[in-house]
């Protein structure tokens, strides 16, 4: 549900907050949660006893969450998509068992297509369900906004179009890069902040290709960059954006000058050395010994 | 819970532990005439997507409550997206006093839980310190 905001003026100069953004999409999940690639054909038969339960508690999860929210900063010309990171304990859940499906944790991918019948890679279910359960939000957002038009005047006030959010929310702006390229046309930023991986690295060449700079914001260390896995054994989940590692930051430290290192251009994903260098040798986790 | 399922768990618990250290590298690359990585950029947006943790106040921000507009406003009318750090945080620091006690509250509570959340979480402290 968009909630009725007056976004005022489009030449006011100072950023406006335009829109929450809530899911609407409940029931389009609902029906996509029963098609076959959700979960494996095999494992969903151990599942269907559990499903129904765990497919409403999903349902009411969606419809009560906001998920982020979308302003404008008319100084700059540029609009932003704020997605919210995992805060909940069920969110938590949803993020580990996307589809209630026990069985695959972490393993469900799910394929992403652009209205053309582009394919844009497979990505993790449950990001992909909160992705399309905010679509009618941003579909509404951009019908109002003018965004599908080239030549509406809140298209020719805005020069920018920035994806952000942390964490979970980190994952969802980088589907959101390929929502506004497929809803708009539009070639976006992306500036993640501490997000997992959200699909594969067919994702991640999409990801780049619509975005006009795509940054993934982290700390080695941080647990939740490092999931789902990046494995050959356990998945192909493959981070998308240039890495920038914020390596001296560290729990209750602040920042510090040249506190971060920026992965180049071409090593973008799982192959920055920069950022291995820095993780070799190193078994600890906060103050957690792992190995 | 399956066989299937422990086996699932453990290995990906595996996977994390190990890095990507015997994961198969897959290059991607970002195309050459993409812009550069700005801080001050990356700082405010940090900030902005701490606060989505504060869901209710955000909903009231959408009942209008305008202190909270012009919060968010002069945050995101500071200087210039390619502002120093130290402009961003002096700026913000001076200006926005309510919004970032709001973000310093959520950015603290991160610490709390197992996992370090530093970068948002920090550019919250910073800021409202």
């Amino acid at each position: 549900m968009m909630m009725d905001v007056d976004c005022g003026p489009i030449d006011s100069d100072s950023l406006r907050l335009l829109a929450l953004l809530d899911p609407a999409g409940s029931a389009e999940i609902m029906e996509m949660m029963d098609d076959s690639f959700w979960t494996f054909s095999w494992a969903k038969n151990l599942l269907q006893s559990k499903a129904s339960v765990v497919k409403q508690k999903f349902a009411d999860f969606l419809t009560r969450e906001c998920f982020g929210y979308v302003a404008l900063d008319t100084d700059t010309g540029s609009l932003v998509l704020v997605y919210k990171g995992t805060s909940s304990l069920a969110e938590w859940l949803m993020n580990f068992f996307p589809v209630g499906a026990w069985a695959s944790p972490f393993l469900d991918h799910a394929p992403l297509y652009d209205p053309n019948d582009q394919r844009l890679g497979e990505v993790h279910a449950g990001f992909l369900m909160a992705t399309v359960s905010m679509r009618p939000a941003l579909v509404a957002f951009g019908q109002r906004f003018g965004l599908a038009n080239p030549d509406s005047a809140g298209r020719a006030l805005l020069r920018r179009l920035i994806n952000t959010g942390h964490s979970l929310g980190g994952a969802l702006a980088g589907l959101s890069v390929l929502e506004c390229h497929s809803q708009w046309q539009w070639t976006s930023t992306l500036y993640s902040f501490g997000a997992p991986r959200v699909g594969t690295a067919e994702f991640a060449r999409s990801v780049h290709a619509y975005s006009d700079g795509a940054f993934r914001i982290a700390h080695h260390r941080d647990l939740v960059t490092n999931v789902p896995p990046h494995s050959s054994i356990f998945g192909t989940f493959h981070h998308a954006g240039r890495a920038v590692n914020y390596h001296r930051v560290f729990e209750r430290q602040v920042l510090s000058d040249q506190s971060f290192v920026l992965c180049p251009r071409s090593a973008a994903g799982e192959d920055c050395e920069a950022i291995r260098r820095i993780g070799k040798g190193t078994t600890w986790y906060t103050s957690v010994r792992l190995v | 819970m399956t066989t299937y399922s422990l086996i699932v768990i453990l290995g990906s618990i595996l996977s994390v532990v190990m890095g990507d250290r015997y994961a198969e590298a897959t290059a991607t690359s970002v195309p050459e005439n993409t812009p550069d990585y700005d801080e001050g950029l990356a700082l405010k947006l940090g900030v902005l997507s701490r606060l989505t943790y504060a869901v209710e106040p955000l909903r009231q921000l959408a009942v209008g409550r305008e202190e909270d507009f012009d919060a968010i406003a002069s945050l995101m009318s500071a200087p210039t997206y390619s502002s120093t750090r130290e402009q961003f945080l002096a700026e913000a620091s001076s200006r926005l006093p309510s919004l970032l006690s709001v973000c310093k509250r959520e950015g603290r509570r991160g610490f709390f839980f197992f996992f370090p959340l530093p970068v948002s979480n920090n550019f919250c402290v910073q800021a409202s310190e």
